[in-house]
């Protein structure tokens, strides 16, 4: 076996290492590790000169093994593992040990201990170095085709975008009509465009593509693979089965209304819900002769359902300015909690809708409205009066809320969901439109209620994520990932089922049933491997043995 | 933003990863305390890893106080990265309690007992259990009954105890015969509890009886080919 | 930051600013002014030893001028591309022609005070604006006391003061006297909301409130919150969740009720005259720190890129897009995302960006074929 040379470098940091540590004592200490043959101290690792140092050190000391002990490897591992790349020496048999964010940042005022800590952490960063073994990128790759679940405004402009791209999109559609909520939609604000106008412009975009293949009447069953070759298996209501190919998918599946008939006796007739009033105001002959009581929050902002709906106050304040420019003798109450008319342009509505005499009503959550036969009491608080109004239609708004087998898909595709059965994303700030598994997308009120402003640029969001993998044609993965004995495995399944990332399966060998790791959709987490009883699997890049390694080394002065 | 240097740091992949093996080998290397930063619950970077560490944890601090040590000794905190400053004050406490508890008592009797601990972690039971625990809770065991946290605590604590003095008894008789009264006063249980252990041990096949001393049975290590199999 | 800091395919031109755009939809001639840093960046790794050197002392507009920096300097500390630029209008050597001292303590001889701003020609297939907002400026707002009571402070200037990494590193300390501010009122609706500054919404300053208030309980326990707002509006996902925590568990004090005057006692506490909407009754609460929540407006300059790239602007001076195309403006091959086009959180704008990054690049492939 090849002998073990390990080179270290010891980066000052300009002083913000050098200006708390001891460094010259650092790397004397580090040349005296065992298989280390090689300490140089920098100025700054990370530069050119730095850079350099590396290389010709790799090359003239022949190590085969490289330890910078600086900066955290979020900002400079990249830099270190092309230098070493660079010099001839597989990238993964470099080792970062962190003396500045985890030492001299951090213990400013101890330099003895401080140094003692480098110390220790050099020990055990070479410790590990030593057990270190090259790896290479995995290349996947990747079919250039989509599936998109959810014909309604979001997936078809994911569709469409596709498509344009020149990408093969398979959408799939539960119902047996495309175009979803905005086909039972009146007009939107706040151009106060036409909802159909809209969604029949994306659909005549959409059925003139050829690239869009669509699937209407049937929903996803069964779910095999990961990013680049997934197989999915849509069913119709016949219990006839399809099987689509694709290497990505964007969920859109949308959202349900929630039912109205436990609140304020609704019964469809003049006590209905703000979405049915959109129908009937699309309606030429809708006469109405009295007053309109709009009650907001029904159902939402509850013990029940603590979200807010998000677009129902705005849907009320558009439908009351309707109201009123039909027929300026409807007087319209809009009995509210909190106006949420959020932006540059909701506002100028909301105030349009004051100008033309809306009347808004203040409630708080402890005193509701009553809708009786023939009036709606309320209690405002914040004139500490109650009103007792007549209607002649009480209209609810009721929140839209995630399908009631959101949960059996979020199984299906194995993405999470949060406690109100909305789709949960990889990150609630910086990766609104990912799901943490690799070739999975979201956009639309699946995932929270939305605008169809705000639904059509997610979908164009998840279109630009999804034309990433699908225009390379391959994805490159880490190379820390699970690795199996297939000799000791037992096949039990138990890291099957717990792998948050389906990368896992049990197959049928001529030595049984033993479980098999997909690379690809591996993200090398290592919660298999601790967890296997039979010690079957370990981590590549992070090896039982070398961290075992490090925990040793930790002690031994 | 500062804390105390008693601390070194072993980054993994997700506190998923960190297996009991290593805390335990940590404490077997002589560490006063291990403390394991995993992300907030329900944010997990790996989706679920941190819920794993939480159950292994549950385990960690049963076995620990077994041994006579405090479960404080292990600690599992959950933050998300840009929460430096509980980071901090995490660990602080952490090395405040530590510091209190004092250095890991190195006398045979605990070395003993955490060879046992390691050994006992590094079985078939207390693994698979620990990766049961989040179905056991959601989903339920076979018979479909799921388990309150409650229920889950007392689980594990029995297992734990049942585990680590198996091994302890196991380590003790490695070395040479020894009857019950004698087990019992070394590895400091009543003496009822040893005579139940042993019987258990006896049926199982991993002690045997190996001739007698003042007339009482003594017993020796039984071929735990199986049970040593697994420990590297 | 960094990602972007280290992608080889992005170049970055930071302390640039765009002087004009000719040409149309993928082919865009965009000439670019590179305001000249008096710090050669190809040498310059940003190690501070000029920093410490330098003897002038600036206020830091990073810290919300709060702390201060020197004439050579680095805008903020993780700031990408990690090199020091030298601010021209303060620097001795620039100005007076005396000092030098930061070009004897650079040892890799990156100073170069005669460097001249540069003009750059790049051609593009499509453009992205991104010129996020600035802070509405409320000296005018004489009500507030802004500018004139030293313990009213904006929004921005809590961030800093609550930061970690700031300069009180995050303590509380209040202007007047640097003493802890336990009790902190945070006003919603300062400028926004109102027809003769801002009429409309600027959409964050409900959550941040409320998470300015947590943060302040969770570095000192002591803390009390009181949240003036009038609707509370908190939509986004889990918004209401965090709305609820906020009053359990970190004790925030949720008042419905615009402040009318804020005037301060002969120790410099600040006193909140608000309207208690649920009595009608005008009350008044002394605190230690007043935090309002200024409304949100376009980036300073941002009309006249505007007019440079001949794109429309709405009435609030946003960039004007529509339902059909959320992130295209009027002109073909110019998108937008983020505060420019409406006031946004970061998940939306986050969004945008990639909705507009797939569309920009659309444009881009189709003309490289």
């Amino acid at each position: 076996m090849e002998e073990t040379r390990i080179g270290v470098f010891v980066c000052k940091c300009g002083t913000n290492i050098a200006g708390f540590l001891d460094v010259s004592d650092i790397a004397e200490y580090s040349s005296t590790l065992p298989d280390v043959v090689f300490t140089k101290v920098n100025l700054f690792t990370c530069s050119e000169a730095g850079i350099s140092e590396i290389k010709n050190a790799i090359v003239q000391h022949n190590l085969n093994r490289v330890v910078v002990s600086a900066c955290t490897p979020r900002t400079h591992e990249p830099t270190f593992r092309a230098a070493c790349q660079e010099a001839g020496l597989n990238p993964f048999l470099f080792e970062f040990v962190n003396i500045r964010e985890h030492v001299s940042w951090v213990h400013k005022n101890d330099r003895e201990k401080g140094t003692k800590k480098a110390r220790d952490l050099i020990r055990m960063g070479v410790a590990r170095a030593a057990l270190l073994e090259p790896k290479e990128f995995i290349e996947v790759p990747v079919l250039n085709e989509a599936i998109i679940i959810g014909g309604g405004v979001a997936g078809l402009s994911s569709a469409v975008s596709l498509a344009k791209r020149g990408f093969k999109v398979h959408l799939v559609e539960r119902s047996n009509k495309l175009g979803g909520r905005l086909l039972d939609l009146n007009i939107i604000q706040p151009e106060m465009t036409s909802a159909k106008g809209i969604i029949e412009d994306i659909l005549h975009e959409a059925e003139n593509l050829p690239l869009i293949n669509i699937y209407k009447g049937y929903k996803p069953v069964d779910l095999k693979g990961c990013i680049g070759a997934y197989k999915m298996i849509v069913e119709n209501s016949k219990k006839e089965t399809k099987e689509i190919d694709s290497g990505v998918i964007i969920l859109a599946s949308g959202t349900r209304m929630l039912d109205p008939s436990p609140y304020y006796g609704y019964n469809g007739r003049n006590i209905i819900t703000q979405y049915e009033l959109e129908k009937l105001l699309s309606n030429e002959d809708l006469e109405i002769n009295n007053n309109v009581v709009m009650i907001q929050c029904v159902g939402s902002r509850n013990s029940e359902n603590v979200f807010c709906g998000k677009i129902c106050c705005m849907e009320a304040i558009k439908n009351s300015i309707l109201l009123k420019e039909r027929d300026d003798r409807i007087d319209v109450y809009i009995i509210y909690r909190d106006i949420q008319a959020l932006g540059h342009e909701n506002e100028r509505l909301l105030r349009k809708a004051k100008n033309l005499g809306v009347r808004f009503i203040h409630y708080s959550a402890e005193k509701p409205p009553e809708v009786t036969k023939d009036a709606v009491k309320i209690y405002s608080d914040i004139l500490n009066r109650e009103f007792n109004i007549p209607y002649s239609l009480a209209v609810l708004a009721t929140p839209q809320i995630p399908h009631s087998d959101a949960q059996e898909l979020s199984r299906i595709l194995k993405v999470p969901t949060d406690e109100n059965n909305f789709f949960l994303e990889a990150h609630m700030k910086l990766r609104p439109i990912d799901f943490a598994t690799d070739g999975i997308f979201i956009c639309g009120s699946a995932r929270w209620p939305c605008t169809v402003n705000e639904a059509i640029y997610q979908a164009e969001a998840c279109a630009a994520r999804a034309s990433i993998p699908l225009g390379n044609g391959k994805v490159k993965v880490e190379p820390i990932n699970s690795l199996l004995d297939e000799d000791i495995c037992r096949g039990c399944g138990l890291c099957v089922s717990l792998c948050p990332y389906k990368a896992i399966e049990l197959v049928n060998t001529d030595k049984g049933k033993k479980a098999k790791i997909i690379i690809a959709a591996c993200k090398g987490c290592g919660v298999c491997g601790s967890t296997c009883y039979r010690h079957a699997i370990t981590m590549s890049h992070y090896k039982d043995e070398q961290l075992l390694a490090q925990i040793e080394a930790c002690f031994k002065e | 933003m500062q804390y105390a240097t008693n601390v070194r740091i072993i980054r993994v992949m997700c506190g998923g990863r960190v297996d009991l093996e290593m805390i335990f080998s940590a404490f077997l290397n002589g560490a006063d305390g291990v403390f394991i930063g995993t992300c907030l619950k329900g944010e997990c970077h790996y989706t679920s890893g941190n819920l794993q560490a939480e159950a292994r944890i549950i385990f960690a601090k049963h076995i620990l106080k077994y041994t006579g040590l405090t479960e404080k000794r292990v600690k599992l905190s959950m933050m998300s990265s840009a929460e430096s400053g509980k980071f901090v004050s995490s660990v602080s406490d952490f090395i405040e309690t530590i510091i209190a508890e004092g250095k890991l008592p190195d006398d045979a009797n605990t070395q003993r007992k955490l060879h046992a601990a390691y050994r006992a972690v590094m079985g078939e039971k207390i693994r698979w259990l620990a990766g049961k625990k989040t179905e056991f809770e959601t989903d339920g065991n076979l018979y479909g009954e799921k388990f309150t946290p409650h229920e889950i605590n007392r689980l594990f604590r029995e297992v734990a105890q049942d585990e680590v003095l198996t091994q302890e008894i196991i380590l003790l008789l490695e070395n040479s015969p020894l009857t019950i009264k004698e087990l019992a006063e070394i590895t400091n249980i009543p003496p009822r509890r040893a005579v139940r252990q042993i019987a258990n041990m006896l049926r199982l096949g991993i002690v045997r009886q190996d001739g007698s001393k003042d007339n009482a049975p003594a017993f020796t290590a039984g071929n735990n080919k199986r049970l040593i199999e697994v420990i590297r | 930051m960094l990602d972007v800091g280290r992608h080889p395919m992005i170049d970055i031109l930071a302390y640039s600013e765009l002087e004009s755009v000719e040409g149309e939809s993928s082919s865009f001639k965009a000439t670019i002014r590179k305001k000249s840093r008096y710090v050669n960046a190809s040498i310059c790794n940003a190690c501070g030893d000029c920093v410490a050197k330098c003897p002038v002392k600036v206020k830091n507009e990073f810290d919300m001028n709060f702390g201060v920096r020197k004439a050579i300097y680095q805008y903020f500390p993780q700031g990408i591309p990690s090199i020091m630029t030298i601010d021209g209008t303060k620097c001795l050597k620039i100005t007076q022609n005396k000092c030098g001292i930061c070009s004897k303590a650079c040892v890799k001889g990156a100073i170069d005070y005669e460097m001249k701003d540069e003009t750059v020609e790049i051609e593009v297939a499509s453009i992205i604006i991104a010129t996020g907002f600035d802070m509405l400026p409320v000296s005018h707002l004489t009500q507030y006391g802004y500018g004139k009571i030293k313990n009213v402070i904006t929004g921005l200037e809590y961030e800093r003061l609550i930061n970690a990494t700031g300069p009180t590193e995050g303590h509380l300390y209040r202007p007047s006297d640097k003493k802890l501010a336990h009790k902190v009122a945070y006003l919603q609706c300062i400028g926004s909301r109102d027809q003769n500054n801002c009429a409309y919404c600027s959409s964050v300053c409900c959550m941040y409130s409320i998470k300015d208030a947590m943060l302040a309980k969770e570095h000192d326990s002591e803390a009390e919150g009181y949240i003036f707002h009038t609707d509370f509006r908190n939509v986004g996902k889990w918004f209401q969740n965090y709305e609820k925590k906020g009053k359990n568990d970190y004790d925030i004090k949720y008042i419905r009720g615009r402040a009318a005057e804020i005037t301060e006692d002969a120790d410099n506490n600040p006193i909140v005259f608000y309207e208690d909407t649920k009595t009608q009754e005008i009350r008044q609460l002394t605190v230690d720190l007043v935090v309002l929540a200024t409304a949100t407006i376009p980036s300073k300059g941002f009309q006249e890129l505007a007019r440079k790239l001949r794109i429309e602007t709405g009435k609030d001076g946003f960039v004007q897009t529509n339902s059909r195309l959320p992130v295209s403006t009027s002109r073909k091959g110019i998108f937008a995302c983020g505060f420019c086009i409406a006031p946004a959180d970061i998940p939306e704008s986050v969004a945008q960006g990639a909705a507009a990054a797939g569309l920009a690049a659309q444009i881009a492939l189709s003309r490289a074929g």
